[in-house]
């Protein structure tokens, strides 16, 4: 007789073991996948998770992984303060399109004056527009106690039409042939998010990524702040006892993630992206989601997961153009990392226990 | 740009020694695709076209592609992923690929990209598009003689130009065969979404439309169609023949094949140069797909001829006298159409209601 | 299904627990929810039915019509296995108890027959120390209250009304009273996680109004809430977390908002030796550690902050014996030390030990604190609840059987319960026995035996009439019918008390709501009876045989008294409290006890 039990305290072994467990079992079963799809099963995995690091072209690669993990990781440590909180925004995507419509409008305003304050202009814009996105689910739910889920999952949707509409209208280039988008930011000096040492994927996003990693760190372990989050979350009654205010403790989480958000975006479209257009965003605010749970809260933990879904992303394409996965397979592969993560994560707070319970 | 030269010598690093293996014998060609080879449409003629390649010269070239790539940063990163395993052409067939290509192609000018739809071009970059609205001449014609309730209703994915020529182009051959004619225009902001196409066509038919005119690529709008019954469509990018002979019937398809054929040959041959390609009916890029019988006889037979016009050249689909929207004089009487005009098209002609959001 | 809702409805018909079938169980009332249990076993014709505390969340409406229902059963045969600390109700309703005291018999008895106070005796064992309090003339005003008013923070809260009091210095005062009469409201509106309206509460001279409960931390108030786990402390959280918790302010463990971990893991640490709390090290969660253990950790935290008032509620609810007296020992010292202590407890022989005053909560009202030194444990007991048994702890509150001081006591402290049904005030006495006279005679009236004789009598006419009778009358067809049904073997039905499922190992059953049958309700006869006993005991409390301190007991009364279950204990064990079914006779047992 196997039964399940919950661990008197969380182990903390496992919550170590579960990420490397889980990579394992992925690799076992993505294998098994890859193979059913007529493609060598170690190459696959190589090609996914090695080549991108270590391969022949990792100096391309290496800084691709900042590229594309810094979004997810500045995104997703502002959702994780919420989440341990129990407040739930799910609009980060929102925020992030507001924040670069805002970063961009502000450095175009300007188009073309050359000014060294453009930018942090334009950050500012970018941090203040996402910040104001999440202020309405913040506002909505305490004064009105609407779902913050909902309110924030539906402004994203309200986010891309006015991004469709900036991107036709306000913002499109004037010299883009009637086509939608706005001037390409990489061409205006002033505005453009450039690499700090070229070839190193180091943007000013990666460098903000790290500093709100740190801030994040220190505001969870060493700040009153942070412990308020982290009571609020594992007790709300308790926190209330502790003395936190429910009100300001939601102002300042869903504020902060929209900030962050915000950031995120404004340094994609100053930087990698370039510009504003109808599909300027790719899901980063909902990818950082499961990055933020993939990390588990936690600011150290969520650096490896975005870089880890990056790798995921960069190594499935290489993995596309090279073995000709289907994309579809490579998602799979993707979707099993995270189910492996979940599933053993259970195993932090359970055990299997052998043999009948005693009856009494 | 120091990385630009280090990724250079890299390539040619490669291209002198791993490329030996390869590229001698193999011309590498590479596609990156906005959606999923499966979606029916748009990237499945794309690839119809990398298959053709594949056919033509068998194990002379080796194809690649990755599917469901994000305009931005990813498309970049994929078309450089691409030149760095030693691609000799690369085609990206997307609008938003346009700065991505021309910035990867400034990073390697060994490596010839092919831009789809695009205006920016460069030594290594040509762009390519097809002149779809030749073929919404042909709907249009059809459109306004079936339809009975005079509502035709277009499925509109963006506000550019190629999709405002689509418009114009079908409203004026509609209108000139039906002058009761009446266009309703929905916008979708996609251009592959078969939930967002399926709601806006069934939001046209409630409306009143019998006609369906889509410029986005899923097949769902003829579903739609085909529930509703009695609503006539047409296949978009792909000739989505499974919906006919009714509702489907007719087609634009976007045939790639021979261009990309073509443009592969040059590589090989080292005769490829940067141009700007823009074909329709006559070189066989557009191809408009069976009429069926759903069509009634004395109509096709018009439309047959009209295509048949296009192919020699003796009809431009949009000659004078044609007047703009708010009634200012456009094209003089005789008078056709010049391709910078077209390109950048932003306006409706005569006739077409409302605005075109911005 | 439709079958089912029809014998639902025909079961609930016949035996008048009305209840519609369709509706969702989320939205009944407590008492309403009882009632599904009880239909449910119902349901399945039991011919053994074993309730364990189930009056514990019903109005005392509700309760009367679960005994209609349970004499009618009885009357139909059933034998009813029924488990209480409620001695009235054991009283009203059940032919024969037997008692347990630690989980052993030590005693049966026809409660008819006896009184509440006998049965309290033996339940608790006689001998209950009172500890010696320092009686230190305190008059520095800490905490005043002038018609302290808050409305229910919630659907299901409690509003406080007018609540009128002052606590001083060096003082413990203590608040009894039925849990869910506002008890968790007034230690929230106290300590600050509820505001208070303005010109209510007084603090040092000073409007608490405005300051939030960090605040009042900083001013040296202090509370703790009677829920451990998730509200004074967070479950998964370490030790060091929650010492943070409150710690913060007085501790000095933040500064400028950033927080010193090594000085709040000194804190734990110091709460932990210094409190005994079993536990590997501050590192643990708080949900690893027992109830006690916590409870201690709880209220060490508090107290190591050296407040100048604190507020505790159910300080030793559900803690072990020896563990409580820890934790009472502490709260002394604190008011010894000079500060405020105000507790509020259920436990009125905890009550009795350490407070100094004493006053009554029921229904969000207060009754006017006496000095608890006036008061002995049974009078404030028959008036509060009939004299019940609070949860297992320590409290023997038997000792009450000194007679004397009794009167003045009730007639204040029992405010509460006897409420509902009388119309006096809340103050005095309504309570049930010394109707008449409490009422005239409000404080010190030291009458005996007299007393409770007429008090019964008076009573009879008195509010509690009403019911008194109708359970008088109900009892006897039980006890008809009990003869009738020997038969009765198996099919047993269990219902246990909901409150308790949900605690831990240690759980008393805490809440009892009853104001409705107040102890000598029962018809005249009995409550002579009753009267009858205390008499021989009018001494004061010294003949208490001190013997035994003993905490925890538990009672088990068997109606019907034919049925006799095997001398099998079929246990059940929800917190702590272990039935059996004893058989017959082997009385008094012992008091033995395995101490404090």
């Amino acid at each position: 007789m196997i039964r399940l039990e919950k661990r008197p305290q969380v182990s903390a072994f496992m919550s170590y073991a579960t990420p490397v467990l889980a990579v394992l079992a992925t690799f076992a079963a993505g294998g098994v996948l890859f193979y059913l799809l007529g493609k060598d099963p170690v190459q696959s995995i190589i090609t996914i998770f090695y080549d991108p690091i270590f391969g022949e072209f990792s100096f391309y690669y290496r800084p691709q992984l900042l590229i594309k993990g810094a979004p997810l990781i500045l995104i997703a440590i502002g959702l994780a303060m919420g989440f341990k909180a129990g407040i739930w925004n799910i609009g980060a995507e929102g925020q992030y399109i507001v924040g670069a419509i805002c970063g961009a409008a502000a450095g175009l305003a300007f188009y073309p004056m050359e000014a060294v304050w453009i930018f942090p202009l334009m950050i500012a814009a970018g941090a203040f527009g996402g910040w104001l996105w999440a202020m309405i689910p913040a506002f909505l739910k305490v004064r009105f106690g609407t779902n913050e889920i909902l309110v924030s999952l539906m402004l994203v949707y309200v986010a891309e039409q006015l991004l469709a509409s900036m991107s036709l209208g306000l913002l499109k280039n004037p010299e883009g042939f009637g086509f939608p988008g706005s001037r390409n930011l990489q061409q205006y000096a002033s505005a453009h998010n450039a690499e700090i040492v070229a070839g190193t994927g180091m943007h000013w996003g990666v460098v903000a990524a790290l500093i709100a990693v740190i801030f994040a760190y220190v505001l969870l372990t060493r700040h009153r702040l942070g412990f308020a989050i982290r009571v609020t979350g594992e007790a709300p009654r308790a926190a209330h006892f502790a003395g936190v205010n429910a009100a300001r403790l939601t102002f300042f989480c869903l504020g902060m993630s929209g900030l962050l958000a915000g950031l995120a975006g404004m340094f994609e479209v100053s930087g990698p992206a370039g510009q504003i257009s109808i599909d300027f965003n790719v899901g980063y605010g909902f990818t950082a989601i499961i990055v933020a749970f993939l990390g588990r809260l936690h600011p150290i933990g969520i650096v490896l997961a975005g870089l880890l879904m990056a790798l995921t992303y960069i190594g499935g394409d290489i993995a596309q153009s090279q073995l000709q996965l289907p994309a579809a397979a490579i998602q799979v592969f993707q979707g099993m990392l995270l189910f492996f993560l979940l599933a053993f994560d259970f195993f932090t707070n359970y055990r299997f226990r052998f043999g009948f319970r005693r009856a009494v | 740009m120091k990385f630009g030269k280090l990724l250079t010598s890299a390539v040619l690093a490669l291209g002198l020694a791993g490329g030996a293996a390869f590229a001698q014998d193999k011309t590498k060609v590479g596609f990156v695709y906005v959606g999923p080879v499966g979606d029916g449409g748009w990237t499945y003629e794309h690839d119809q076209g990398r298959k053709a390649v594949e056919e033509a010269f068998g194990d002379a070239v080796e194809t690649v592609y990755v599917e469901n790539v994000a305009e931005g940063p990813d498309s970049e990163r994929v078309m450089t992923q691409m030149a760095l395993d030693g691609a000799d052409l690369i085609f990206t067939t997307s609008f938003g690929y346009m700065d991505p290509t021309i910035n990867v192609a400034a990073k390697f000018p060994n490596v010839k990209f092919e831009h789809a739809t695009g205006y920016k071009r460069a030594d290594n970059v040509s762009t390519y598009s097809a002149r779809f609205y030749e073929g919404r001449a042909v709907q249009g014609h059809i459109a306004g003689k079936m339809t009975k309730s005079n509502i035709v209703g277009y499925i509109a994915s963006f506000p550019i130009p190629e999709v405002i020529r689509g418009i114009n182009s079908a409203y004026l051959h509609a209108s000139k065969v039906n002058p009761d004619v009446e266009f309703k225009i929905i916008w979708v902001y996609t251009w592959f979404d078969p939930a967002k196409e399926a709601d806006a066509a069934k939001a046209l038919i409630e409306q009143g439309a019998d006609v369906v005119l889509q410029h986005t690529d899923s097949t769902a709008p003829q579903a739609a169609a085909a529930e509703a019954g009695g609503v006539v469509t047409f296949g978009q990018a792909s000739d989505m023949a499974e919906y006919g002979p009714f509702p489907r019937v007719s087609s634009i398809i976007d045939n790639w094949a021979p261009y990309y054929v073509a443009r592969t040959k040059a590589v090989m041959d080292g005769t490829w140069e940067s141009v700007d390609t823009w074909d329709g009916i006559p070189t066989g890029m557009v191809e408009i797909g069976e009429i069926t019988d759903a069509v009634p006889a004395d109509v096709k037979e018009e439309a047959l001829a009209m295509i048949e016009a296009m192919r020699t050249g003796a009809y431009h689909p949009f000659t004078g006298p044609i007047n703009k929207q708010d009634g200012s004089a456009w094209l003089g009487e005789g008078e056709t159409a010049d391709d910078g005009t077209l390109a950048g098209m932003s306006f409706y002609i005569e006739g077409v209601d409302g605005e075109i959001p911005n | 299904m439709r079958d089912l809702s029809r014998r639902i409805r025909e079961v609930s018909d016949t035996y008048g627990l009305p209840l519609a079938p369709e509706r969702v169980v989320g939205d009944l009332s407590a008492g309403e929810r009882q009632r599904v249990e009880i239909i449910r076993c119902l349901l399945g014709a039991p011919q053994l039915l074993i309730m364990d505390e189930p009056t514990s969340v019903l109005t005392p409406q509700e309760v009367e019509i679960l005994f209609k229902t349970l004499r009618q059963l009885s009357s139909e045969g059933t034998a009813i296995l029924y488990i209480s600390h409620k001695l009235e109700e054991i009283r009203a309703l059940c032919d024969t108890a037997t008692i347990l005291r630690g989980g052993k018999v030590v005693a049966d008895c026809v409660p008819r027959d006896t009184s509440a106070k006998e049965m309290a005796e033996l339940m608790v064992g006689k001998d209950l120390i009172v500890p010696e309090r320092k009686t230190e003339d305190a008059t520095t005003v800490v905490l005043q209250a002038k018609d302290l008013s808050v409305p229910a923070q919630s659907q299901f809260g409690v509003s406080l009304k007018e609540l009128r009091f002052t606590v001083l210095q060096g003082e413990v005062l203590g608040i009894g009273g039925v849990a869910g009469n506002g008890q968790d409201e007034l230690l929230a509106v106290l300590s600050g996680e509820i505001s208070c309206p303005p010109n209510q509460l007084y603090y040092k001279d000073e409007d608490l109004h405005g300051t939030n409960i960090t605040q009042r931390r900083a001013q040296g108030i202090q509370g703790a809430p009677e829920e451990r786990l998730g509200h004074a402390a967070a479950p998964d959280m370490s030790l060091t977390e929650n010492a943070m918790l409150t710690g913060a302010v007085r501790q000095g463990l933040a500064k400028r908002g950033m927080l010193n971990w090594r000085k709040a893991r000194k804190f734990a640490e110091e709460v932990i030796t210094t409190f005994d709390v079993r536990t590997p090290g501050p590192g643990n969660a708080a949900r690893s550690l027992s109830g006690g253990n916590l409870q201690k950790f709880v209220i060490g935290r508090e107290v190591l902050q050296k407040p100048e008032l604190l507020i505790v509620n159910q300080p030793t609810w559900g803690v072990d014996a020896a563990a409580a007296a820890s934790i009472r020992q502490a709260l002394m010292d604190l008011a010894a030390d000079g500060a405020a202590v105000i507790v509020i407890s259920q436990d009125l022989d905890e009550l009795m030990e350490i407070s100094d005053r004493f006053a009554a909560l029921n229904e969000g009202k207060l009754s006017a604190p006496r000095e608890t030194e006036d008061l002995d444990v049974e009078q404030i007991g028959l008036l509060m609840g009939g004299a019940h048994g609070l949860p297992e702890s320590d409290a023997p509150m038997a000792d009450a059987e000194d007679a004397d001081g009794s009167e003045d006591g009730d007639a204040e402290s029992d405010a509460p319960e006897a409420e509902t049904a009388s119309a006096e005030e809340p103050g005095d006495a309504e309570a049930d026995k010394p109707n008449a006279e409490v009422e005239t005679s409000e404080t010190e009236q030291v009458e005996t035996d007299a007393t409770d004789e007429a008090e019964a009598e008076a009573e009879a006419e008195a509010e509690a009439e009403a019911e008194a009778e109708a359970e008088a009358e109900a009892e006897e067809p039980s006890a008809g019918a009990s003869s009738a049904q020997e038969s009765a073997p198996p099919k047993i039905d269990i219902e246990e008390d909901a409150g308790e499922a949900a605690t831990e190992g240690d759980t008393p059953d805490t809440a009892e709501p009853h104001s409705e049958a107040p102890a000598p309700s029962d018809s005249g006869e009995k409550s002579e009876e009753d009267a009858a006993q205390p008499e021989p005991e009018a001494a004061p409390k010294a003949k208490t045989p001190p013997a035994k301190p003993k905490p925890s007991k538990s009672i088990v009364i068997n109606s019907d008294e034919d049925m006799i279950l095997p001398p099998v204990t079929p246990a059940i064990g929800s917190g702590g409290i272990s039935i059996s079914s004893s058989p017959p006779p082997k009385k008094k047992p012992d008091s033995e006890g395995s101490d404090t």
